[in-house]
């Protein structure tokens, strides 16, 4: 059966959304009440609770066909990659450890996972979801650190093994806290055709790019840059890295509230869509350019770069019928910067996933299990590589520096191009109203990109920051 | 209301009703044979198979519950579990034991497409009838050798028709302790809707993590305990019943029991799904039951359907013999262009006719002529033409020409629901004659999942749309016209009744693209053992991770298919290397030899051909050594082609020849997944 897309979905998928804060907000998850307050807090009373004790075999603990139920927010085409990934481990766990995976697509994941969690129906033990998905779900107490069974089991999940830029999230803003293990990263990444190229250098800044592009647009007589403006990969990781890359923040730390329209955020906001506005306006990128018309020009030598989500890199190189080597992957570091002399031009905005455990297992050998798996994720090259080739870079050092690992085609040549500098990757800070500001962040940018001026930029940054905050003022009234 | 008084009547009376059984009839009409056991007492029944090595005991409990359990030789298959219906009109909680009946049931049927060229049948069969109010209940259990089955029967006492309201099916599975389940969860296709066409993975499951509220589909395999003793779970005759696609899940309250219950598809709105017609015959619920090799041999999903005479559709009014009805049912091998236009995404590619732009080419008839002429070449029957095919009715008309002029038939795809109006009965017959008419041999039918429905009917495996495959089958049959059903519910050993149904999805197959091995080997245990599968193999993978090309070599010999339909660009075909491999398969499997393998990693089975048999493993994710012998073939020697690969993701194979007979054995070693093919031809 082949799949089909419907219009309806974007209408519903709002209402998931609407669903999912109400949700969160509503679920007393163990006596949880909802979103609390920005700072580090104290953990007074568990929420959760360890029954059982750890067996071992001399060094090794005993795992007796234990079965973890994994509910992962990966749902596109590296699903399949993913579960590759988990087979093999229960493959080399046979009888031990069997990992039960489910996906539930980032819309629904947080609604139906906090529900399944509260009711204790169904419940994942061990949740795989971006990184700012974690603060509400401990904030409505339905995950439990990872403190008490790295302890018993002392298997070895060493935050320093992990990319610093990413671990520091892991407490959750609870004090002495590790509630989440970093996974990976991922952001809209470019690649670019060599013989296109020839013999220019790759764009180092904005206007770089802006003048290599119409040199190859009037040379080769095509439109030098494939993009699906209205995509939402794009607008959700190529605006917000503009927004960074002109110092511009997505939140005031001090009480959750948008702040696009401050002092500092306005001209931030605004040179963001500029930058993006003016590559449409001088024909380097065509407006609402659809999915597969890009993916048409890329593949058939009739465009330079190709934004494109990192998990379908592989298939572009496989479709891609010519010499795959003359398709390279580039950084858009200092792309969308109006002064690139800056230390945040070179920001790129991205994602992370992470692992954390539900409230609802209580067993230690499964807390240890869960662990046991963690740890092979991050360390085996067998899980790296295959998810690197799914477009996902690791968080674990442990990998990062790994040499059968930095010599794989993806990793090298495009996992390592892509984010030259891992401590410039950026994802959105803790807070437990990322999925409104994502959501309106996203609305904000379809207003501003149709039109063809900045003359509304400054009353549609205006508006949609009223909005989004009206929006976590009705939540906490709940 | 008189369901209401019959509950008081019942709660008043329970005690004294039981003795009542003893005085009830037990009528065994066992004039074939004389060997049954005796019941122990009036109220417990037993069945076993010919040989005797599975049994199911069935008792009514003091309170009037209905159980059954299953053993196979010692090993408990099936612990003590509910049987029974609660339906709106009656109450049949606690029911009278009006009789009961065994008989054995023997024949033999030569199939047009399946596993074995030739099928027995050899059972015994209870059927325990109880007396409702309004209602006769009957309890209907079978035991073949190769598993078990039951189900049940709704008729009026007074012999009326009409229509009841299903309030819940009882029948449950409670599987031993530390069973362990090889299982496809239901998961909808869509956020937006909850269909569902059975193309998720199979997963390896506890049979005692499952939570209420969790949906497993039909076929399910599992191991019995820690014994070597495995069962499929999976329904028979669904179509034709009446009655909705079932599910598994842990009943109310029973979370983690390792006990599953029957129920209803949560996929679709399910308006008025309860309505069932009566008299009613339920679907089989079936266990194909014994070690692997029994199980993945099994054809019991299509031998439940009784003798030939009766098992084979014929239209009202036909007089004929109900064989030579369907004797026009011509297997083959099927060409398709489809996937290879996904694999090559956007891009441009060229053909023998030349360069065609990376867009849409089911309209083009130049692709299409290649594939005909691939068919031709190699030996095969069909071509498959899939959507977009009719956008020029001359163009179309020519091209039937072209292929039937090279003795190629041709598949059309079409909608099941957008096609046809919605499911509107008159539009399917007028675009059947239309069609059949251009020169259209068979349709490959898709989205019966319901996610294009109009409204609430006609989704997931509602009432309606079990009604629906019926209908589509009958009038394909009326007009000479096979039958691919895609983006559809599982098989249920419709083929036996509709041999025009030659084929079908349900599958997590080819056009995924990228093929994890490990879900390939689970399916082979389950999927695959129940009907024909649809799984559109390429030769090259599609993906550079996933099933190397060996595995995909072994994916096309395996996956039994009345119409196989290989998706892979010609020139792939043409490679002198694998040529004569493809060439030779059939879509026929006249004989199947499980040879050795386990869910979690590697299948390794024999398949009979015409003459030539063909041996062929899919490994998974650890490498292994494969060892087998030749003990299958008969007397003489055959030359072995034998396709390995020499490394793991190898994108191609080798082939060396040597000569082995029914004494030979092997070893060959498998990567990660990759696997072997051996091609045997008799000598002279």
């Amino acid at each position: 059966m082949k799949a089909k897309r419907k219009g309806l979905i974007s209408i519903l998928l709002l209402c998931a959304a609407v669903f999912a804060v109400t949700m969160l907000a509503a679920c007393g998850g163990g006596g949880g009440s909802g979103p609390i307050g920005v700072g580090e807090h104290e953990i007074d009373s568990k929420w959760w609770s360890t029954t059982g004790e750890i067996q071992k075999d001399g060094e090794d603990i005993v795992f007796n066909n234990v079965e973890i139920k994994l509910t992962t927010v990966v749902a596109g085409t590296d699903l399949v990659k993913f579960n590759t990934i988990v087979n093999r481990f229960n493959a080399e766990y046979l009888d031990k450890i069997n990992i039960v995976p489910s996906s539930v697509t980032e819309e629904s994941y947080n609604s139906q996972v906090a529900k399944q969690i509260s009711n204790n129906a169904n419940a994942p033990d061990l949740l795989m979801t971006h990184q700012k998905e974690f603060k509400s779900l401990a904030d409505s107490k339905l995950i439990q650190p990872f403190n008490e069974v790295i302890e018993k089991s002392e298997i070895d999940l060493d935050l320093d093994n992990f990319a610093a830029g990413l671990s520091k999230y892991s407490s959750l803003n609870y004090k002495d806290q590790m509630f989440t293990v970093p996974v990976d990263m991922h952001s809209e990444v470019v690649i670019y055709n060599k013989k296109l190229l020839g013999d220019n250098a790759l764009p180092t800044n904005h206007s770089e790019l802006v003048a290599l592009c119409k040199k190859i647009a009037t040379e080769k007589n095509i439109t030098p840059i494939a993009a699906s403006t209205h995509s939402p990969s794009f607008y959700r990781f190529v605006f917000n890295t503009a927004i960074l890359q002109n110092g511009g923040t997505f939140f005031d730390t001090s009480n959750y509230n948008a702040d696009w329209a401050s002092e500092s955020n306005m001209p931030a906001y605004k040179a963001a869509i500029a930058s993006i506005r003016e590559l449409i306006t001088e024909n380097i990128m065509k407006k609402q350019q659809s999915t597969g018309d890009a993916l048409s020009a890329f593949l058939n030598d009739k465009a330079l770069f190709y934004f494109v989500e990192p998990w379908s890199v592989e298939s572009v190189l496989n479709a891609y019928s010519g010499d795959k080597n003359d398709i390279s992957g580039t950084s858009m570091s200092k792309w969308f910067a109006a002064d690139p002399s800056k230390d945040c031009a070179d920001h790129i905005y991205g994602d992370a996933h992470a692992f954390g455990i539900s409230k609802t297992v209580t067993d230690i050998t499964k807390k240890a299990a869960i662990c046991e798996f963690i740890k092979w994720f991050s360390e085996n090259t067998s899980a790296g590589i295959p998810w690197a080739n799914a477009g996902h870079y690791s968080a674990s050092k442990t990998l990062t520096v790994n040499s059968s690992y930095t010599a794989e085609n993806m990793v090298a040549n495009f996992l390592t191009k892509f984010y030259a500098d891992i401590d410039d990757f950026q994802t959105m800070d803790i807070s437990p109203y990322t999925y409104q500001y994502k959501s309106y962040l996203e609305q904000l940018y379809l207003a501003m990109i149709s039109n063809d001026t900045a003359d509304n930029d400054e009353s549609d940054i205006r508006a949609y920051q009223k909005k989004v905050n009206d929006e976590i003022a009705t939540i906490n009234m709940m | 209301m008189k369901k209401y008084v019959k509950h008081i009547i019942c709660a008043i009376l329970a005690l004294a009703v039981v003795p009542l059984f003893a005085a009830c009839g037990n009528k065994n009409d066992n004039a074939e044979r004389t060997d049954f056991p005796e019941p122990t007492d009036k109220s417990s029944w037993q069945v076993a198979s010919p040989d005797g090595s599975i049994k199911s005991d069935i008792v009514m409990n003091a309170e009037g519950k209905l159980l059954y359990s299953v053993k196979k030789g010692n090993t408990t298959v099936v612990d003590s579990s509910s049987l029974g219906m609660s339906i709106l009109e009656d109450d049949f909680r606690l029911l009278d034991v009006e009789s009961s009946d065994m008989k054995r049931i023997t024949g033999s049927y030569e199939n047009k497409s399946g596993k074995h060229a030739s099928v027995n049948y050899d059972c015994n069969e209870l059927t325990l009838t109880f007396k409702g109010w309004s209602f006769y209940f009957d309890v209907v259990m079978r035991c073949y050798d190769d598993g078990y089955a039951f189900r049940y029967n709704i008729r009026a006492i007074d012999g009326s028709s009409g229509v009841m309201t299903v309030e819940s099916e009882n029948s449950e599975f409670a599987l031993p302790e530390n069973s362990v389940m090889w299982t496809q969860v239901y998961k909808p296709i869509f956020n937006w809707v909850t269909s569902f066409a059975y193309e998720e993975p199979y997963v390896r499951r506890r049979s005692d993590g499952v939570s209420v509220g969790e949906y497993l589909s039909f076929p399910t395999l599992y191991r019995a305990g820690n014994s070597d003793v495995y069962s499929l779970l999976t329904e028979s005759e669904l179509i034709g019943s009446g009655y909705y696609g079932s599910y598994l899940t842990a009943p109310d309250g029973m979370s983690n029991s390792g006990v599953l219950q029957t129920v209803m598809t949560p996929a679709g709105v399910q308006t008025d799904n309860d309505r069932i017609e009566y008299p009613f015959s339920s679907p089989w619920r079936v266990g194909i039951t014994g070690d692997l090799k029994t199980v993945v041999e099994s054809e019991l999903t299509e031998k439940l359907y009784d003798d030939s005479a009766s098992a084979l559709w014929t239209p009202d009014g036909y007089e004929g013999d109900a064989e030579d009805y369907w004797d026009w049912v011509d297997p083959g091998v099927t060409s398709w262009s489809w996937l290879y236009q996904q694999k090559c995404a956007g891009s441009d590619y060229t053909t023998v006719a030349g360069t065609v732009s990376g867009k849409w080419h089911q309209e083009n008839n130049a692709i299409h002529r290649d594939y005909v002429d691939l068919a031709a070449e190699m030996g095969w029957k069909y071509v498959l033409l899939d959507g977009g095919w009719n956008q020029d009715q001359t163009q179309a008309t020519e091209f039937m020409k072209y292929a039937h002029d090279k003795g190629i038939g041709v598949f059309v795809w079409c909608d099941a629901l957008n096609s046809f109006s919605n499911g509107n009965a008159d539009v399917l017959k007028t675009k059947l004659d239309k069609w059949k008419a251009l020169g259209v041999d068979g349709i490959k039918i898709d989205f019966f999942d319901g996610q294009e429905a109009v409204g609430n009917k006609h989704q997931g495996e509602d009432v309606d749309t079990i009604k629906w495959y019926e209908t589509v089958y009958q009038e394909c049959a009326k007009r000479q016209m096979l039958v691919n059903p895609h983006g559809c519910n599982k098989p249920t050993g419709e083929r036996r009744k509709y041999p025009n149904v030659i084929n079908r999805e349900a599958v997590y197959g080819g056009e995924k693209q990228n093929i994890p091995s490990s879900y390939t080997v689970m399916s082979m245990y389950t999927r695959g053992v129940v009907g024909p599968t649809d799984f559109t193999p390429m030769v090259k993978n599609m993906a550079s991770s996933g099933a190397s090309m060996i595995h995909n070599m072994a994916l096309a010999t395996l996956y039994e298919s009345g119409a196989p339909s290989f998706g892979d660009w010609v020139a792939e075909y043409r490679d002198e290397n694998v040529k004569s491999y493809y060439a030779a398969l059939k879509a026929l499997h006249d004989d199947t030899v499980f040879l050795c393998g386990t869910p979690d990693r590697f299948y390794c089975a024999a398949i009979k051909m015409g003459d030539d048999w063909f041996v062929a493993c899919i490994n998974g994710i650890i490498e292994s050594d494969v060892s087998f012998d030749f003990g299958f073939l008969e007397g003489g020697t055959y030359s072995a082609d034998i396709y390995t690969e020499s490394a793991k993701g190898a994108t191609e194979v080798t082939k060396t020849t040597e000569s082995v007979t029914s004494s030979s054995n092997k070893t060959i070693k498998v990567f990660e997944d990759g696997g072997f093919v051996i091609h045997l031809k008799k000598q002279a």
